[in-house]
């Protein structure tokens, strides 16, 4: 009876500690995202301060490739909206594992009080 | 508070303050490295080739030339560069300074708010070491020992209660005396006290208005004991089985003579029928049921007060409502004085008069009639003093109207509007 309740125990912080780890993970996803999303904002503000003409240049690997003024800022502002949706998504799933984890929380505490329960019965059966 | 805790929470509030702090020097040096940029670009287009070590990989420099001294190219950030002239770039490094700038001012309002939390972490701690004067004051709360203790002491309380009682129905002293020793008023009766206090208040008030003067001529002094005595009140009600809370008293008093009432909070019930302070008939309330053994009896009783009239008729003294009561005893009538009253009151006799609310007949016949007997409803006379008859009146009926069983003259002077007496003065010269 008391092993089968402190499998039940395992089991459940293992559930637990996954979602814990996920939530961890997705966290730092976004604040990765965050900051890309700052930098970007920056290049698009400086590159609207660019007169027309003027020479962009976008690094791809060791080489600095030429690009038009426009496209850039095209380019910019596409990245820009990109970054806002993963973002969003992220929060959600953040959000959502957030819960789980807060139900799994709450069964292994139950779970706990049970066992220690049964642990105080047994304790003073003997 | 487990001191273990408390260190574990100093410990998070100063790596808090740590890193805050390390934020706000890397943000210095980049601000110190954006500053030496501009520099060097200021400087840079003074000549048009510069010579240089031109750094060679990790570990290796060759003399070299700068030979575009003017076009920089400036790194915006996520891999892509724009061209720039010196100057361009020079400012473009003066806005991010700007941003730095912002940047350090909100971390050091975070340092001004995490570190006041250290301090305050700080001090509980010493106040737990017991280090200083100030000292923690700890009682730990158990429901279940603070409901066993508000009972005991709700029976030690009724039991101090009974004792005083005894005790002033032993020695028999004055109320007022006893009233100081009751000291062991709760404060609930200590409010239903000064509820009945003021009440007893209003009533006096009321009573000293110009409709009561004359029966307070008459039974001054018993209404004077009356009023020492309302301190306690005893009423009787017809249910004997009315449940009073905070067991009252039980002894009856047919004289005016009374004790003590320790127990007030049930004086806010009987007040509200103790309105028959108004001297209007003795006999008819008092019941001085036998209650002795019964617990909770409120009993009441008045003074004796002459029955202010008709009660020697042979009417049967049988009170079943208030209406009985008016219209056996008849007290002077609480509505203001009107000529129109006057004659209706002297006029329907001892009849018991019941007044039809607001509803006037339409038809102006009922002018003539005089008041019959019992319930009807007083004439059209008083219409003139009404504010509205019920009924459109041409201009040339005012007269009729006027000249009807009473007689006009007969009326005492009373005030009419200018407009009235216009229209009067109109229809009738006089």
């Amino acid at each position: 009876m008391a092993e089968g309740m402190q499998k039940r125990l395992q089991g459940e912080l293992e559930k637990f500690q996954n979602v814990q780890k996920d939530v961890g993970k997705h966290v730092n996803l976004r604040q990765q995202l965050e900051g890309q999303l700052s930098e970007n904002t920056l290049v698009k503000e400086e590159l609207d301060r660019l007169e027309e003409g003027a020479g962009v240049y976008k690094m791809i690997g060791p080489a600095l490739i030429k690009q038009d003024l426009g496209e850039a800022k095209q380019t910019v502002q596409k990245r820009i909206d990109y970054i806002n949706g993963e973002l969003k998504r992220h929060e959600n799933l953040i959000k959502e594992l957030e819960k789980k984890a807060d139900n799994h929380r709450e069964t292994l505490n139950k779970l706990q009080h049970q066992f220690q329960q049964a642990q105080v019965k047994a304790a003073a059966k003997s | 508070m487990d001191p273990r805790h408390l260190n574990r929470l100093k410990e998070e509030q100063q790596k808090a303050i740590y890193e805050t702090k390390e934020r706000i020097k890397q943000c210095e040096s980049f601000k110190s490295d954006y500053k030496a940029l501009q520099n060097r670009l200021k400087t840079l287009p003074d000549s048009v080739n510069h010579d240089i070590m031109v750094p060679f990989g990790k570990l290796a420099f060759m003399p070299g030339k700068i030979v575009h001294t003017n076009e920089v190219m400036v790194l915006l950030g996520d891999n892509w560069f724009a061209e720039r002239s010196a100057k361009q770039a020079a400012e473009i490094a003066g806005r991010r300074m700007k941003e730095l700038d912002k940047k350090v001012k909100e971390l050091n309002d975070q340092m001004r708010l995490l570190e006041p939390r250290l301090g305050f972490t700080s001090d509980l701690q010493t106040e737990l070491q017991g280090k200083e004067d100030v000292r923690e004051i700890r009682e730990e709360f158990d429901e279940e020992q603070e409901r066993l203790w508000n009972d005991r002491h709700r029976e030690s309380v009724k039991r101090q209660k009974e004792q005083e009682r005894l005790k002033a129905a032993a020695t028999g002293t004055t109320p007022m005396a006893q009233k100081v020793e009751g000291s062991s008023l709760s404060d609930e009766q200590l409010w239903a006290r000064l509820d009945q206090l003021e009440r007893q208040e209003a009533e006096r008030a009321e009573m000293d208005s110009d409709e009561w003067k004359e029966e307070e001529e008459e039974d001054n002094s018993s209404r004077k004991k009356k009023k020492n005595d309302e301190n306690m009140r005893r009423v009787s009600f017809a249910d004997e089985n009315h449940p009073k809370t905070l067991g009252l008293q039980m002894s009856q008093n047919d004289d005016d003579e009374e004790e003590e009432d320790d127990d007030l909070s049930e004086g806010t019930d009987s007040d509200d029928d103790d309105d028959d302070e108004e001297g209007s008939d003795a006999d008819g309330e008092e019941e001085d049921s036998d209650c002795k053994t019964k617990r909770r009896t409120i009993f009441f009783s008045h003074t004796k007060t002459p029955a202010v009239s008709q009660s020697g008729r042979g009417e049967a003294v049988e009170i079943n409502s208030p209406s009985d009561i008016y219209k056996l005893f008849q007290p002077p009538s609480i509505l203001k004085k009107s000529p129109a009253r006057e004659r209706w009151n002297e006029s329907s006799g001892s009849a018991s008069v019941s007044v039809r609310g607001g509803s006037i007949p339409e038809d102006s016949t009922m002018t003539s009639h005089t008041v019959d007997t019992a319930t009807h409803i007083p004439s059209i006379a008083s219409s003139a003093q009404k504010a509205f008859s019920g009924q459109i009146v041409e201009r040339q009926t005012q007269d009729t109207q006027h000249h009807t069983g009473q007689t006009h003259g007969a009326e005492p002077q009373r005030r009419v509007s200018k407009f009235r007496a216009k229209r009067m003065g109109q229809s009738d010269p006089s």
